[in-house]
């Protein structure tokens, strides 16, 4: 379903190129122009919101595929409980680390004036960096999250049921499970030192 | 993909029935079992399982009977339990685990009434996963035609009955078993296309439960028709066509004249090569130790169907075994108690 969508996406945008091109408005296919034109605004927006919204779907993913274990598993082993709420917490650490980046993404988002960026290149190629290193840091931050999520998902599932059928092998999946919630730590640092390198306003 | 949203509908399920498994009786369990000397012996050292509620002491007289009824009523309890909290593809597996057990309370009904037993004894007889309303009208059909349209129309079966040739000749033993095997036949084959339909694990953990279970039947048939006179193509078509014995082995299997011929084929299969080696147990035990060991295989695996199918497999061995054990014990032949009880590990 989602191939169809893109592709014809893909399909629309080509068509309306290939009309204009053909009735002799060929400039306005620019993609240039698109980039020029898109607010850095935006693209901080937009990597805020991923990097929160996809660390969230991945904490929740998480947190479903192990709270629903760790329910039907402690029904007749009902010791396991206390023990695999760790497991919910490594998923909500997921979730943590998609606000600590969006966080410092919005303390770096300043505002700049764009007649005063028209006037200076350098002003305003040091904007649009930012906007793009912003939407970049969101996207690291939240697709390594929605995996890493997903990942201590499944192990915290199994480690549940695994608790519930022999308490010798808890310990042993929590190290595995340290593993997988490693991953969005990863996101988290690439995405932090990316912040690093923002500077917006109007500063040259 | 698939397998991270299994839990959003079926994870409280999953945990639940591997509570059920790691609690099935262990070897330890079975050891204790077999050294009891009454059948009250056989309660107390029920008390430390998961039998200790339906087993309480107010029961006066424990017979087997009435342990072989409390049993199952345990199971049915379970089953429904997870029936209840079930949502689709899960609710439709767990019907076709019911549909094996009404062909056969159907199949015992028909057998029953004819040998002129009274219907209510024959009704509270049945397995109760298989019960279905109107179970006791089932007396009134004399043929085939009778049968489908005055009780099985109204059922889940009536599907499976399709492929029945519907005649007016009167219901007699030979009828009846080719009404059970046309039944199951369809049957199987259904409840093996659906598991094929939902695809990844549960299809292939299914596949090789269902096809077993198909040998099994194609086995038994062909063993049990020997000598009825039955001709070599209706006996081709009574075999159901899913299991490793399809295609190329069923038409030989219908064409047996004794066991031997039997061995020979199904040891030709790498899938039950050796099982006849020690020679000792009989073919069904053999089958059923099979079944029990993929059973507890499939396990090893999460996020898949095939468990629901398993677990109540399980459970149902279980019952069986300890009816056996109880049986064994009244009967004072303790020493049978160790030969047929399929191995947990």
């Amino acid at each position: 379903m989602w191939m169809k969508t893109i592709g014809g996406l893909v399909g629309v945008y080509l068509l309306i190129g290939l009309s204009d091109m053909l009735g002799g408005r060929g400039p306005t296919v620019d993609i240039v122009w698109l980039l020029e034109n898109i607010s850095p605004y935006a693209m901080c927006g937009l990597g805020v919101a991923l990097s929160i919204g996809l660390s969230v779907v991945g904490a929740s993913i998480g947190i479903y595929l192990t709270g629903a274990s760790i329910m039907g598993a402690g029904v007749k082993e009902p010791r396991i409980r206390n023990k695999n709420l760790i497991s919910i917490i490594f998923s909500e650490a997921v979730g943590i680390y998609g606000i600590i980046v969006s966080l410092i993404m919005l303390t770096n988002l300043e505002m700049f004036g764009l007649e005063a960026a028209e006037q200076n290149f350098a002003m305003k190629a040091q904007n649009y960096m930012s906007g793009y290193i912003m939407l970049g840091a969101g996207l690291t931050a939240g697709i390594a999250n929605l995996v890493c999520g997903w990942a201590v998902g499944a192990v915290g599932s199994g480690a549940a049921i695994a608790d519930a059928a022999n308490p010798v092998l808890f310990v042993r999946l929590l190290v595995v499970e340290i593993f997988a919630s490693a991953i969005g730590l990863f996101g988290l640092i690439v995405a932090v030192i990316l912040n690093s390198k923002v500077k917006m306003g109007n500063i040259v | 993909m698939g397998d991270t949203f299994f839990n959003i509908q079926h994870g409280y399920l999953e945990g639940i029935v591997r509570g059920i498994k790691s609690h099935l009786l262990g070897a330890s369990e079975y050891a204790n079992l077999s050294q009891c000397e009454t059948l009250e012996d056989l309660r107390l050292s029920l008390q430390a399982t998961d039998y200790a509620p339906v087993l309480t002491a107010d029961i006066g007289n424990l017979d087997v009977r009435e342990l072989e009824d409390r049993l199952r009523t345990h199971l049915v309890d379970e089953f429904n339990e997870v029936k209840r909290n079930s949502s689709e593809p899960l609710t439709t597996l767990l019907n076709y685990i019911q549909h094996g057990h009404m062909i056969d309370n159907v199949v015992m009904l028909l057998l029953g009434t004819l040998s002129g037993k009274p219907v209510a004894e024959l009704v509270a007889k049945c397995h109760p996963l298989g019960r279905f309303p109107n179970m006791g009208t089932i007396g009134i059909a004399t043929n085939s035609s009778e049968l489908y349209e005055a009780v099985l129309i109204d059922t889940p079966l009536a599907p499976y009955f399709k492929e029945c040739s519907i005649t007016e000749e009167k219901l007699d033993e030979l009828n009846i078993e080719v009404i059970r095997c046309v039944l199951y036949k369809s049957y199987i084959e259904s409840f093996y296309d659906y598991c094929q339909g939902l695809g990844d694990t549960t299809a292939e953990i299914m596949a090789e439960l269902l096809k077993l279970e198909c040998d099994r039947r194609a086995m038994t048939i062909s063993l049990n028709s020997l000598g009825t006179g039955l001709s070599k193509d209706i006996k081709e078509s009574l075999l159901p066509a899913r299991g490793h014995l399809h295609p190329y082995y069923l038409p030989e299997l219908a064409k047996i004249d004794d066991v031997e011929q039997l061995k020979t084929i199904v040891e030709g299969l790498p899938e039950y090569k050796g099982i006849f080696d020690d020679g000792e147990e009989n073919l069904e035990d053999k089958l059923i130790q099979k079944e029990v060991h993929m059973c507890i295989d499939s396990f090893l695996h999460q996020f898949h169907y095939g468990i629901f199918y398993a677990i109540f497999k399980l459970k149902q061995q279980e019952v069986t075994n300890l009816i056996w054990i109880a049986e064994c014990i009244t009967q004072k032949s303790r020493h049978k108690i160790e030969t047929c009880i399929p191995h947990y590990p």
